[in-house]
Formats: structure tokens, C-alpha cells, sequence
């Protein structure tokens, strides 16, 4: 509380809290008694016919995943809609810009593929679609990624050194939030932008990297104050190594979590910039131009609802993985299933 | 043989987790008298807290559960009463006072209303002059000074040492007949669990009040409590009147304790820790809970679970196949009690 | 407190200054109003000219920056360059518009977001609690222009399927320039309302809920269920008061967002408000009204980050002796 600004709050907008090295399950301290022996309790509960199992962080983290439903649908759905975008050429009848005016307007049905319909000028709407997907993955994979990289490297420093990195980096942050996060991005993108997804991508990024940054310039302040920390420290690791070996373990929890929500995120802001057509433009396929598209045809309903059902579903599904996830790599929060 | 203020008979409670069900409490017996101060003492995980917010019904129901039992109380029994009884109850004739006065208090309101909640909870009709006088003179006789001004100010304005006066000024301002203090000092300094503890051994003699204390730390046992009973893994193992208990502790994990306090009179060359490791709650070992650490361990302890039968001397009894023969064996205290 | 109200306020100001200078630095940079001027048909020579003279724009960015603040003052923020209409009038009107929207909404869904989210958590895991976390969560994925067009598609079938016109799906009012608080204007809005309230009600009652789940556990809140207090009074007077407190964070957070969403929803529903005019502006390159949006949306959110801080000293002592 000592800069006295709420937003120091910051576990409210990104809640992580973090792992600190989670013990194996069964701990065999022997004290007193020299070496090669087994644990008297190991010994006695083996003995008693009882079964148990030594498990590793990962996969202790693992079996907490898939005990989760919601996340494991929610991946699966992420395999199938992914799937679909990436392997797109093989998968879609037809191209993103392949036009049939005999065919125009039709409502969605199985003849010819046309699953979800065709627009204006005979375009299938359901390769239309799993264009948009592949360009969602991409856009969405890419700014999540190179986002949490970047804000991890400089929310790392910040955190850790302190000094004047912090301060620019705070005062930095401070400032983007004073405006309205969707303003800055149209701003951006109407006066640099040229509708290339990769223009775009990294117009993103260079918004995303704030909000990770302070969420891991966060988790360093807090996580180098700790004992384990200043032990290590005491016995005379150098920086370097406390930061490797002791603090960023403990910060690939929340960090995977956020960078798996970024995913989302992104794919979101993408397809709102492309609606107002400050985004991507054709050619190149976007989800959010797709639903822009269908506003022409207010009549025609399946090529508005169907491009952003999809991103909803995609969305629904990488907050589900990552709800899961956040509980698989957090024992320590309260098991609050959301 | 006066009679008994309250009464467990075979209390068992369960908790519900992911891992399994864990056996916090398992079969607890074991009378109070008025007026007398009653230690329990045991390790993390013992099931000495869990067996007296038992008696309040204080425990999250899920996944808790009180499996069996019975805990007689001026006649009825606490844990079949309804929620409505037992609220009357609480805070009432039962107080208690919890560990960490700092998260034990609510931050955001003054000291003196919580404390004026306890009684006004009790007695609506009162006027609210009326208890906050009461109020400043429970301050007063704890020993915080200044209860005037202290009325008004927030639980973080108070040090530690002062939260929990003003805990225990709380627990006995309806004269409960009976107060649980649930390791009351133990996040406090050294110097300060002095002071407070001269607090509670004044205002038990004034109010004497029947007075449970659960502590880890037998110095404070020896110091402030009657009668003991020693906790492991949700059993009791031993249980007597102090001088006795100290004297000639007749079950192996009573005396495993004792010896492996430092010794602060003397130049130690070892410590001696118990071997091993807590049990899990949720797979105990068959027979006694304590012999996969036990030096007097045999083929019996692994089989049948000893029950607590008497031992020599009035009052004193030990869940040990073998206590006969540790009668006679001195820890680093024998001296110091004779 | 007042103290600490009068250095967060103090504090605001160069956050003020820096973030308008640094949008005015960009937006110059992105769009040159010279060359926009300069590009501009409808302007003669001689009053291209005059433009330039008066607005300075042949001068370097960081004193154009200084002239431009001067014009907040003394000219109320004066005139578009492609336009060449004044610049305040559209603002307040549009202003006052987005405000309408935005006070709605937002009352609205923290009202609902609390209400639900306290509930959910003295009821947790059941069908109650189940159904609006599932809601929630298709908030969070739903983008808010998706949303919109979704309420309109629904509205205007209803219209041209029943002939009944329950909510109007675009304009403010049926004849424009209309009363702001007639039925009319509140049927022109519903669905916009609609749309935001959705998006940040999923907010509010997931974050209250996650809050009050976190307090009710607490250790005070088992002080006081041991002193007798009744589950009711516990949570009324106990838990309610503390699991608010991080919820004022979040909503002054929101503000940002709810913003956002209202350059979105206004686009779609096609309401004069600041939003829709922003968008049109960056469409122009009008780099003045451009700036004159900046400005503004960062007066309110400053503005609502101070009333949440100054809220957030009067829920939390710990906070107001700092």
C-alpha cells in the first residue's frame, strides 16, 4: 500500500497468487538415523500393503488439470476449432475469396458444404470461417507469446532491480491506463496501421507486454522478499542465479496462466478492431470483418451469428483451459471453482 | 468428585478432500471440571484445534463432518443442538479465542464495536452507553491502556500483543463458564506471550472460568494448565494432571517431545527429534497411529490400536500397550518437576 | 484523508499532462494537420492560410502542444480542420449522450453483479450459482459488438415478424435531437444498455463472488460466528463490507473498458455519442477531434480513479493513514 494507488491492487486484475515449490508428496525426513535405511514411515506404510505414489510438481499439476471438466472440454473444443484453423486448406470446401454468383444469399444448408450459408457474392461462409479461424490462431498465438516474453523480460528487471526501470515502467503503465484501451488500439491502427495481420499483430503486442509486465513485476516484488529467497541469497547465489533457478520457477504458474487468457484476449480485441475496419482488411481473412460483412445483410442472419459464434466458442474455450490451468499450477488458492 | 463441566465421548470428525477423506479427529474422549485449566497439546495436525471448534460447530460443514460423538454441556449436547440453540451458546457460555489476532479481527471495524458485538449479541436490549462502558472496563482489566481512546481505533492501531488482550477481553465478556483459547500465543513474541499469558491466569482466577488451552508448546503447559492431554494424529496418547505428566510420562511420544526440546540449562551436544514424519490423516497406518516412530514399537502396535487405559496414579492414563515399561524413565524434565 | 485525497488529486495532474502530450505527439505524427490542411479540397488558399497562422501549424509539435492546451482554455478546444466546425459543441452533446449510456449501464450491472455475486457465494455450488457462473463465463467470450448486432438482429425480427416494437435498435431518439429522458429515448437505448450491462455484469458478479467466497473463510468471520452473531448479521455486517472493497478497484478499472465498449456499441446501434464520433474522426484524420476525444475519456477515467481511491480510503482504515 506504500505508493498509496489502488491499482497496486493488481492481484484483483490478473488473480494469481504463486506456487512456492511444492513438496513431494510423501517426504521421507529421516533425522538422526545414518543414511541408506527407508523412512520408518515409508517402510511401515509399504509394509502395511498400502500403495503410494512419489509425484513431481508437473504431474501432480497435470492430474489436477484433467480432474477439471470444464477444462478438459474446453480443450478438446480448442484441438477441434485449432485443428480445423490450421489445417484449414484441407479442411474448408472452398477458398476465403472463391466467388459463385449463381449461389448467392443462401441460407445455410448441407448441399454443397455450404454449412453455414453463402454472402453476397457467393462466398461459402463456412471456409470463410475457418479462414478467420487460422487468422485468429495466429494473431492470437503470436501477440500472446511475444507479448508475455517481452513483459516477462522487463517486468523481471523491473521487479527485481527496481530503481529507475520501475519507475518508467510504472509511470509508462500508468499513462496507457488513463485511456481507453480500444481508443489507443483504433488510434494506432487507423494512423499506422495498413489492414496486414501482422501490422496489426505487432500494434497489439506493443499494447499487450504493459499488463503482463506489471503482473510479473508484481510477483518479483513479492517473490524476492521471501525466506527462500534471502537463504539463497545468503549462501551467496549471485543475481542471475536467484532469478533462473529461484524466482522465475515460482512465476510460471500465473505467467502460463496469463498468457493462455492473452490468447483470448487477443483474439477478441483483433475482431472488434477488424469490425469497425481498423484491422485487418481483405484479403486476408478475419473473423471480426466476417461478422462487419454480414451487416450488410441484416436479412441473412446466419453470416453475422455464425463468424462470432465462433469466436465466442474459442474464446469460452481458452478461459475454460486457462481456468483450469490456474488451478492446476496453484495449489495454494482456495479451490474456488468459478 | 465434583461433576463434570463438559463431557466427549467418542468424538470423530472427517473432512472431505480431494486427495480422500481425512480422519482430523478419531475417537476423543475426555471430561472438563469447572474452574479448571485443561492443555492440549500435540503437533500440526493433531486434531487439537479441530476437536474443540467442533464443540462450537465451527467447522465448514462441507467437506467437514462430525462423524459420532457426543459432548455434554450443562446437560445437553452441543453437537446435536440446532443452529439456533447453538448460537446462544456461543460467545455466550462458550467462548473462544483463536490464534492470529490479527486476522481474527475484523479490519475495518473499531475494536470497541466488535467487542460491544459479542455482548450486545447476547443481550439486545442493553443500551448502547451501558456496553460501551463494559466494553472500556474489559479493556481495562486485560490491561490495555487507554481503553477510552482504544475504543474507538481499529484493530490495526493495536500491536499484537494488545489484539490479543483485547480477543480475550472479547471471549469473557459474558462470563462464559467455558473458554477454548486456541493457541492464543503462539504468533506472538516471546516477551509478549508472557504478558499474555499473566493476562489470561488473572482473569481465569477471577472469572474462573473452565478454561481449554491448546497449545504445542509444553513450557506454556507447565506453566499454565492443570490437567493435559497429549494429542497425536487425532488421537489422544496420554493424558493426566500436569505434575504427573511430566514427572513420569508414560506414552513413548510424550516422552519423544519432551526430550527433543532444547535443554536451555545446559550445553547440548545433539538434539533429539522424533524420527519420521506426521502421519497422513488420510492413510494412517493400521494399529497405533504413533509406531512407525515408536523406539518401543512391536508386532502388536502395527495390528491393534491401543485404547487409553489408566496408568498408575489417579488421573493418569496412556494409550500404550507397553507403558509399564517406561515407568521410571526420567526426560531432560524429571529434575526439573522434582 | 484529506491528505491523502489532495496527493492522489496532485498526482493526477502531470498524469493528465503526460498522457495528452504524449496522444498529441502521435497523433500529430500519424496524421499531420499540415499536411491534412494542406490536402483538404475544400479549403482556398487564403483560408488555408489562416488556418495555418491561427492553429500554428507550421510550428514544431511540442509547441503546437502548448497552443493546443491554450485552446482548451481560451477556445474551448476550437475547430476541426476538415470540418472547420467548433469542436466544443459536438463534444458536450456527444458527451452528454455517452454519459447517459454509459451511468445506466454501469449502475445497473453493479447493482445485478453484487446482488448475484453475493448470492452465489452464500449458495455456492448450486443451481443458482451454477447457471450465473455459466453466464459469466460466456460474457467474458462474447465480444461486445457481436453482442450488439445479436439484441438488434433479435429486436428488428421481432419487429417484422410481430409488428411490435419493444426496443428501438438504432438512434437515440425517434425524431433526433429528442428528450433525454423520455420513454423514447430509454426504448433507444435499452439494447445499448443491454449490451454493456451483459459484458460487465459477468464482471462484477464473478469478481463479488470470488471476494465474498475469500472473506467468508476468513478468520474474523469465524470470530464472529463464535461470538453468536447470526449467519445474517455475519454476512451483512461482516463479510459484505470487506468483499466490496476490491470491487471498487475493479469497477474504476472497468472504466476503461466500459469506454471501450461504448465506441463499439454506439457504432452498431448508431448513437450520436462520443464513441461514434471518435470513430468518424479517425476515419478524417481530424486530428483535433481526435484529440478532443483523448482528452475528455482521460479526464473521466483519471476522474473515476480518484472517486474509486477516495472510495477505497472510506471502506478500508487501513488505507486513509498512509
Amino acid at each position: 500500500m506504500t505508493e498509496g494507488s489502488f491499482r497496486d491492487h493488481e492481484n484483483i486484475v490478473a488473480p494469481t497468487t504463486v506456487v512456492e515449490g511444492m513438496p513431494l508428496a510423501a517426504e521421507g525426513a529421516v533425522a538422526g538415523s545414518g543414511g541408506a535405511t527407508l523412512d520408518p514411515l515409508v517402510e511401515g506404510t509399504l509394509e502395511a500393503g498400502l500403495d503410494f505414489k512419489v509425484r513431481s510438481q508437473w504431474s501432480y499439476a497435470r492430474m489436477r488439470f484433467f480432474r477439471h471438466r470444464l477444462a478438459v472440454a474446453g480443450l478438446i473444443g480448442l484441438i477441434i476449432i485449432f485443428g480445423a484453423g490450421i489445417f484449414a486448406p484441407l479442411v474448408a470446401p472452398y477458398g476465403y475469396a472463391q466467388i459463385d454468383l449463381n449461389n448467392i444469399l443462401h441460407s445455410p444448408t448441407t448441399l454443397d458444404h455450404h454449412y453455414f450459408g453463402t454472402d453476397g457474392i457467393g462466398s461459402d461462409e463456412f471456409s470463410r470461417v475457418i479462414w478467420g479461424i487460422r487468422t485468429s490462431l495466429e494473431v492470437g498465438v503470436f501477440v500472446a507469446v511475444v507479448s508475455t516474453i517481452i513483459g516477462l523480460v522487463i517486468g523481471a528487471i523491473a521487479g527485481y532491480y527496481r530503481g529507475w526501470i520501475d519507475n518508467l515502467l510504472m509511470r509508462a503503465t500508468d499513462l496507457v491506463l488513463t485511456l481507453p484501451a480500444l481508443a489507443i488500439l483504433l488510434a494506432f491502427s487507423a494512423l499506422v496501421g495498413n489492414g496486414s495481420q501482422w501490422t496489426l499483430s505487432i500494434i497489439l503486442v506493443a499494447f499487450f507486454w504493459t499488463g503482463i509486465a506489471r503482473v510479473v513485476r508484481g510477483l518479483f516484488l513479492s517473490l524476492r522478499e521471501k525466506e527462500y529467497v534471502e537463504a539463497a541469497k545468503a549462501s551467496g547465489a549471485s543475481d542471475k542465479r536467484l532469478m533462473f533457478r529461484h524466482i522465475i520457477p515460482n512465476t510460471m504458474g500465473p505467467i502460463v496462466v496469463n498468457m493462455t487468457l492473452a490468447v483470448g484476449t487477443a483474439i477478441l480485441t483483433e475482431s472488434a478492431l477488424s469490425f469497425l475496419g481498423f484491422g485487418i482488411a481483405p484479403p486476408t481473412p478475419s473473423l471480426g470483418a466476417l461478422v462487419a460483412n454480414g451487416q450488410s445483410y441484416p436479412n441473412q442472419w446466419w453470416l453475422t451469428i455464425f463468424p462470432g459464434l465462433v469466436i465466442v466458442l474459442i474464446v469460452l474455450c481458452v478461459n475454460f483451459v486457462g481456468d483450469g490451468l490456474r488451478d492446476a499450477l496453484d495449489p495454494q488458492q482456495r479451490r474456488v471453482r468459478a | 468428585m465434583p461433576e463434570a463441566l463438559l463431557s466427549i465421548e467418542d468424538l470423530v470428525v472427517d473432512f472431505k478432500t480431494e486427495d480422500g477423506v481425512v480422519h482430523a479427529v478419531d475417537g476423543v474422549s475426555y471430561d472438563l471440571f469447572p474452574g479448571e485449566i485443561l492443555g492440549i497439546v500435540g503437533e500440526s495436525g493433531s486434531g487439537k484445534s479441530v476437536s474443540t471448534l467442533a464443540l462450537l460447530g465451527l467447522i465448514p460443514m462441507p467437506p467437514g463432518r462430525i462423524v459420532s460423538g457426543t459432548a455434554m454441556f450443562k446437560g445437553r449436547d452441543l453437537l446435536k443442538l440446532k443452529k439456533r440453540e447453538l448460537r446462544k451458546v456461543r460467545g455466550n457460555e462458550v467462548a473462544m479465542v483463536f490464534q492470529d489476532p490479527m486476522t481474527s479481527l475484523n479490519p475495518v471495524l473499531t475494536v470497541g464495536r466488535q467487542l460491544g458485538e459479542a455482548i450486545k449479541t447476547h443481550y439486545p436490549d442493553e443500551k448502547d452507553a451501558a456496553v460501551k462502558q463494559k466494553v472500556i472496563e474489559l479493556l481495562r482489566l486485560v490491561g490495555v491502556p487507554n481503553p477510552e481512546t482504544r475504543y474507538t481505533q481499529y484493530p490495526h492501531e493495536f500491536s499484537g500483543g494488545m489484539r490479543q488482550r483485547a480477543m480475550i477481553a472479547m471471549g469473557i465478556s459474558n462470563s462464559p463458564s467455558l473458554l477454548i483459547a486456541d493457541e492464543p500465543t503462539t504468533a506472538l513474541d516471546v516477551t509478549i506471550q508472557a504478558q499474555v499469558l499473566e493476562v489470561m491466569k488473572r482473569v481465569q482466577q477471577e472469572t474462573q472460568a473452565a478454561t481449554i488451552l491448546i497449545t504445542h508448546d509444553l513450557g506454556i503447559v507447565a506453566e499454565m494448565c492443570n490437567r493435559v492431554l497429549v494429542m497425536y494424529a487425532g488421537h489422544i496418547v496420554e493424558s493426566g494432571d500436569v505434575e504427573t505428566i511430566f514427572r513420569s510420562p508414560r506414552h513413548p511420544y510424550t516422552i519423544g517431545l519432551m526430550n527433543s526440546l532444547p535443554k536451555l540449562t545446559e550445553d547440548e551436544e545433539w538434539l533429539e527429534p522424533i524420527t519420521g514424519a506426521p502421519p497422513s490423516l488420510i492413510n494412517l497406518p493400521p494399529g497405533c497411529p504413533f509406531h512407525p516412530r515408536c523406539f518401543l514399537a512391536r508386532e502388536r502396535c502395527r495390528e491393534e490400536n491401543p485404547p487409553l487405559e489408566p496408568v498408575e496414579g489417579s488421573g493418569h492414563q496412556s494409550a500404550c500397550f507397553f507403558s509399564d515399561e517406561l515407568i521410571g524413565r526420567k526426560t531432560k524434565f524429571s529434575e526439573a518437576v522434582a | 484523508m484529506l491528505t491523502y485525497i489532495s496527493r492522489r488529486v496532485l498526482y493526477s495532474i502531470p498524469v493528465l499532462i503526460a498522457s495528452t502530450f504524449f496522444s498529441f505527439l502521435f497523433v500529430s505524427y500519424a496524421a499531420n494537420p499540415l499536411i491534412a490542411a494542406r490536402a483538404n479540397p475544400r479549403l482556398s488558399p487564403q483560408v488555408l492560410h489562416l488556418l495555418v497562422v491561427q492553429n500554428h501549424l507550421d510550428k514544431p509539435v511540442v509547441v503546437r502542444y502548448f497552443y493546443w492546451v491554450e485552446s482548451i482554455f481560451t477556445q474551448k478546444l476550437g475547430k476541426s480542420l476538415i470540418t472547420l466546425k467548433p469542436i466544443w459543441p459536438d463534444i458536450t452533446r456527444t458527451m452528454a449522450h455517452t454519459a447517459q449510456l454509459i451511468i445506466i449501464s454501469e449502475t445497473l450491472a453493479i447493482v445485478l453483479g453484487v446482488a448475484v455475486g453475493i448470492y452465489s457465494a452464500i449458495r455456492q455450488y448450486s443451481f443458482f450459482d451454477y447457471t450465473f457462473t455459466s453466464l459469466s463465463f460466456l460474457g467474458f467470450a462474447m465480444p461486445t459488438f457481436w453482442l450488439a448486432l445479436v439484441l438488434q438482429i433479435l429486436f428488428v425480427d421481432i419487429y417484422t415478424g410481430w409488428h411490435v416494437r419493444i426496443f428501438y435498435t438504432s438512434g437515440l431518439n425517434t425524431v433526433p435531437g429528442g428528450p433525454a429522458w423520455s420513454l423514447d429515448r430509454l426504448q433507444h437505448l435499452a439494447l445499448p444498455v443491454l449490451t454493456l450491462l451483459i459484458i460487465s455484469f459477468a464482471l462484477y458478479s464473478r469478481y463479488m463472488r470470488a471476494s465474498m467466497l475469500d472473506v467468508i473463510n476468513s478468520d474474523y468471520v469465524r470470530t464472529a460466528r463464535a461470538k453468536g452473531v447470526s449467519e445474517w448479521k455475519v454476512i451483512m455486517r461482516h463479510v459484505f463490507r470487506n468483499a466490496l472493497i476490491p470491487i471498487t478497484t475493479v469497477a474504476a478499472l472497468n472504466i476503461g473498458g466500459l469506454l471501450g465498449g461504448a465506441i463499439v456499441t454506439e457504432t452498431v446501434f448508431t448513437l450520436d455519442g462520443m464513441g461514434h464520433y471518435f470513430v468518424l474522426a479517425l476515419g478524417q484524420g481530424d486530428t483535433y477531434e481526435v484529440m478532443a476525444y483523448l482528452l475528455v475519456t482521460a479526464v473521466i477515467i483519471i476522474l473515476f480513479n480518484l472517486i474509486a481511491d477516495i472510495m477505497y480510503g472510506f471502506l478500508d482504515p487501513r488505507i486513509r493513514y498512509d
